[in-house]
């Protein structure tokens, strides 16, 4: 390419990362913020912010329950994207590709349109407004995550290493414990925390079946901002933001970032 | 390999369960919902009618809410595919030393949720908030924009929401290209834009397409963005469903309009891949 | 240790049969091969022995006792996998030790077979390596000492040696025989290489669409083919018509060849008249000065080969002849020579395709 040419290419490039990450960073240093309201540059730099957030008893009691509900779907969905992985790899041919389009029909299908219908049919079988229906509004929504990271960690195991095996004495189920499970391990690590960071930042699910009186985090954010604007949500945010560089972290040591996306 | 039939059975039946009862039923409950009639004192009466139907296709307000949020999702589309392409063709040949930084930079934003990233966008364009800071300094302006409450920034905030969901298939695509294809096509004399036009636009069709239905449908039915940035003055479907539902508590018509969204996605979403199949058809053969 | 027996063996994926009624016995500590162009069934057969797929129908028996009711893990056959399958988390030492430890051998004596197993494939040193910290080679050899250290009844080997080097292929063909015959075991080995088969094999099965052409030793194979598929398939081969004028002796005859009449052998009761194909390798044949006993040819290119001039010659019945000459004489395109072939070699086998 031409020098020029080049150079445009990189700024253009340059651009539209900068365009990618700009909320995140202005999120983040705005939470750090040591002044009382949110403006650019920060005034002084403090934890004052984080200090309150976690002194605020409706924000402390939204951040439980969302955490409470990240983690019982991620190892609710570990478990049951696990076997559905199993399943989808020893259906017969003509049967896999429309069990894998059900499995991750929650993703491919608005989240409004799952929570409504979850909203009439929690309601028509009495469930409404509860907390297992919440629950498992957000199973049914992390599970697709799961069972693609599953399915495509299993998918690297070639099936000659189980029939190897087998011929080597192995029966299935010790040949899951031996072979298998050590070699999906990552994936389930990766599913299981996809799971739980699309579970703690879910909003249109929990926006529609809300338990009454209970708030995720999200939710708190939400309704905070609709009254105030200040650096406080900024923390509740970066909250947030924190968790998924950590998961980024994460997967790139346990299974690299190439492929698990 | 052989195993009992009995044994995948049960490995397949609880995720089976599960997803019929939580989301098949669901569905079903939805359609029928949008048959009901309304009632005084509970969610929807007992008779079967279609004037819910009626009402969303026939009046022209939502009639017209539903026009303007498919222009609004083929706007949004159209340009996520415009930012999306170059990163996704960067990040398809970065080298392996870079390719964490980059892979991160697209996917952090995607493991953020929407409502973080709104909130970025809001300080972003407040009147304290560093664009407006920029623009003063600069001389542009005198005094700080109002930005917030107007289309372009829903838009561009969704724009920012789904460019990951863009990125990341194209770049499987593109990744999936021999890359001698490239050598083959300048050795028959292809300069970098015909190689680019000829070769390599038609081999990532497939993922242009996984990306551009994906985040067609996720745009029609983006609820937070447009509430938390647009305010009362941009009105997408999502919000009419909702208001139909929990401020008007009028299930059976709301439900009416979220099948009405589901049905138009439906025939767009068919239009789009029946316009793309001969394309896709070929790239088939080589994938 | 253990014979085998495969009787009516049929099985079909859809609409397609891929193998269509295999018959096969083989002897105990015999190296058996299945050889045969891609498709035609070897890995299935294969496959279904070892019980990883189950036939449709005949049945499979070791040692007189029907295994088709065994899963794979019961049936006590050591299995090598074109690919290796060697376990990718699991070092050497941990892969040549898989089988003895599902077979809940105790610590001391398992550890001393993963060493003998290693010795006897003459891998030193890696026992602690990763599969992926090894060469292809190394790989292969980790993966014969798996198959063999649970002491298999049988040794299933599925083109072992098709992912390797030239170099490499024939080292490893000596080691494999080596192993096979210090342990004694029964071996079945699949590969479309004739050269490999006939250097291992006891005997040779060659394979088309399924079904058994013809079960011999390599020397049978080669030099008394029963059709020219088998010919074909084993060696450069030269194919000429050829119809009997009288029988000379004990399955030997008396045809006529592009004019000629030359003595050849054949199966047993042959009537005159009858056309068959007659097989001449190229090592059987020889060129004289016209006039000469045998089959008048025009010598239509030469080409030095080394250690040897190929010569493609033409009879008058435009049939295209190959052979190799020594390189004394000097020899010019065009001119006419005498083909002799010699009657112990030359074979009368049925009319039929190529592979
Ligand atoms: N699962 C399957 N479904 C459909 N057809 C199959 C399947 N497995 C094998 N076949 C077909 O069966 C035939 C025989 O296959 P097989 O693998 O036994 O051949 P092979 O002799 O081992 O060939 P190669 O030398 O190429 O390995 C082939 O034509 C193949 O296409
Ligand atoms: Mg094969």
């Amino acid at each position: 390419m031409k020098r020029p040419l080049r150079y445009l290419s990189g700024a253009v490039l340059a651009l539209l990362y900068a365009f990618l990450l700009m909320p995140l960073v202005v999120v983040a240093l705005a939470s750090f913020s040591g002044g009382e309201v949110l403006r650019f540059p920060p005034e002084g730099f403090s934890f004052k912010w984080y200090a309150r957030f976690f002194a605020n008893e409706s924000f402390l009691s939204a951040l439980m329950l969302s955490l409470r509900l990240a983690l019982v779907s991620a190892v609710t969905v570990s478990v049951l994207a696990t076997m559905a992985a199993l399943f989808y790899r020893r259906l017969p041919y003509r049967w896999r590709e429309p069990f894998r389009i059900l499995v991750i029909m929650p993703l491919l299908l608005p989240e409004i349109l799952t929570a409504i219908g979850l909203l009439f049919f929690l309601y028509r079988v009495g469930l409404g407004s509860s907390a297992f229906g919440l629950q498992i509004g957000h199973i049914v929504v992390t599970l697709p995550f799961a069972f693609l990271s599953v399915a495509a960690a299993l998918q690297q195991i070639d099936s000659s290493l189980e029939e190897a095996s087998a011929s080597l004495g192995a029966g299935t189920f010790e040949t899951f414990r031996r072979i298998v499970w050590p070699l999906i391990r990552p994936g389930i690590f990766t599913g299981a925390l996809f799971a739980f960071i699309v579970s703690f930042d879910m909003f249109t699910m929990s926006f529609l079946l809300k338990p009454i009186g209970g708030n995720t985090l999200p939710l708190a954010v939400f309704d905070y901002l609709k009254y105030d604007f200040d650096p406080m949500a900024a923390a509740a945010a970066t909250l947030s933001v924190g968790f998924a560089l950590l998961v980024v972290l994460l997967v790139e040591k346990t299974v690299g970032l190439r492929r698990a996306f | 390999m052989r195993s009992s039939p009995w044994r995948t059975a049960l490995i397949g039946a609880p995720v089976l369960a599960l997803l019929f009862v939580f989301l098949v039923l669901p569905y079903g409950e939805m359609v029928v919902m949008s048959f009901r009639t309304p009632a005084n004192g509970a969610p929807y009466g007992d008779a079967w009618t279609l004037a819910n139907y009626g009402r969303a296709f026939g009046d022209p307000f939502y009639l017209g809410v539903l026009l303007r949020t498919l222009g609004i999702g083929a706007l949004i589309t159209s340009l996520t595919l415009l930012l999306s392409y170059p990163i996704a063709m960067h990040l398809a040949r970065v080298s392996d030393r870079w390719h964490v930084f980059f892979y991160a930079c697209v996917v952090s934003p995607l493991l953020v949720g929407v409502l973080v990233r709104n909130f970025g966008w809001m300080i972003v364009v407040s009147f304290q908030g560093p664009l407006n800071q920029v623009l003063l300094a600069l001389g542009l302006i005198n005094q700080p924009l109002r930005l917030l409450f107007n289309l372009p920034i829903v838009v561009v905030a969704l724009v920012h929401v789904f460019v990951p969901f863009m990125v990341l298939p194209i770049t499987n695509a593109l990744r999936n290209i021999d890359p001698s294809l490239y050598d083959a096509s300048a050795s028959l004399g292809a300069k970098g834009y015909e190689t680019f036009w000829r070769v390599t636009l038609p081999l990532s069709v497939p993922g242009v397409l996984a990306g551009v239905v994906l985040v067609f449908v996720l745009a029609i039915s983006a609820f937070v963005t447009p509430v938390l940035l647009g305010g009362q003055n941009i009105v997408m479907m999502s919000s009419i469903v909702i208001q139909q539902l929990i401020g008007v508590f009028a299930w059976p018509f709301g439900a009416a309009l979220a099948m009405a969204l589901s049905i138009m996605t439906i025939i767009a979403v068919s239009l789009l891949t029946l316009i793309m199949r001969p394309l896709m058809r070929r790239t088939a053969r080589w994938s | 240790m253990a014979h085998l027996e495969i009787a009516g063996l049929r099985k079909s994926h859809g609409a397609v049969q891929v193998i269509a009624g295999v018959d096969l016995a083989v002897a105990s500590g015999e190296f058996f091969t299945l050889l045969g162009p891609s498709g035609c069934g070897k890995t299935t057969t294969l496959r279904c022995i070892a019980g990883f797929i189950a036939p449709n129908d005949g049945d499979i028996r070791v040692d007189g006792a029907s295994v088709l009711n065994a899963p794979p893990e019961k049936r006590g056959f050591g299995v090598v996998f074109q690919n290796y399958a060697l376990f990718p988390h699991l070092t050497v030492a941990e892969n040549v030790g898989y089988g003895l430890k599902t077979r809940r051998v105790p610590w001391e004596e398992a550890r001393r077979r993963v060493g003998e197993a290693l010795a006897m494939v003459q891998l030193f040193g890696l026992k602690d390596r990763l599969p992926r910290e090894l060469s292809g080679g190394q790989q292969q050899r980790v993966a014969l000492a798996r198959a063999i250290v649970i002491r298999p009844r049988l040794l299933l080997l599925d083109e072992p040696l098709a992912n390797l080097d030239a170099k490499l292929r024939h080292e490893l063909r000596w080691l494999i025989r080596d192993v096979q015959r210090a342990q004694g075991t029964t071996a079945i080995y699949v590969t479309h290489d004739h050269a490999e088969a006939m250097a291992l094999s006891d005997r040779i099965a060659v394979m088309r669409n399924g079904q058994i052409a013809q079960v011999g030793t390599p020397r049978e194979i080669y030099q008394r083919p029963l059709e020219r598929y088998v010919a074909s398939f084993t060696g450069e081969t030269n194919t000429l018509e050829a119809r009997v004028v009288a029988e000379a002796g004990p399955g030997r005859y008396r045809v006529a060849v592009a004019g000629s009449e030359l003595e050849a052998t054949g199966p047993a009761g042959l009537t005159p008249g009858t056309v068959r194909h007659l097989l001449a390798r190229p090592e059987s044949l020889s060129l004289a000065p016209e006039g000469a006993a045998g089959v008048s040819v025009r010598l239509d290119a030469v080409v030095y080969v080394g250690a040897a001039l190929r010569c493609e010659v033409v009879t008058a019945c435009k049939q295209r002849v190959v052979l190799q000459v020594p390189v004394q004489r000097a020899y010019t395109p065009g001119e006419t020579l005498s083909l002799a072939i010699d009657p112990a070699q030359a074979w009368l086998m049925a009319p039929g395709e190529a592979a």
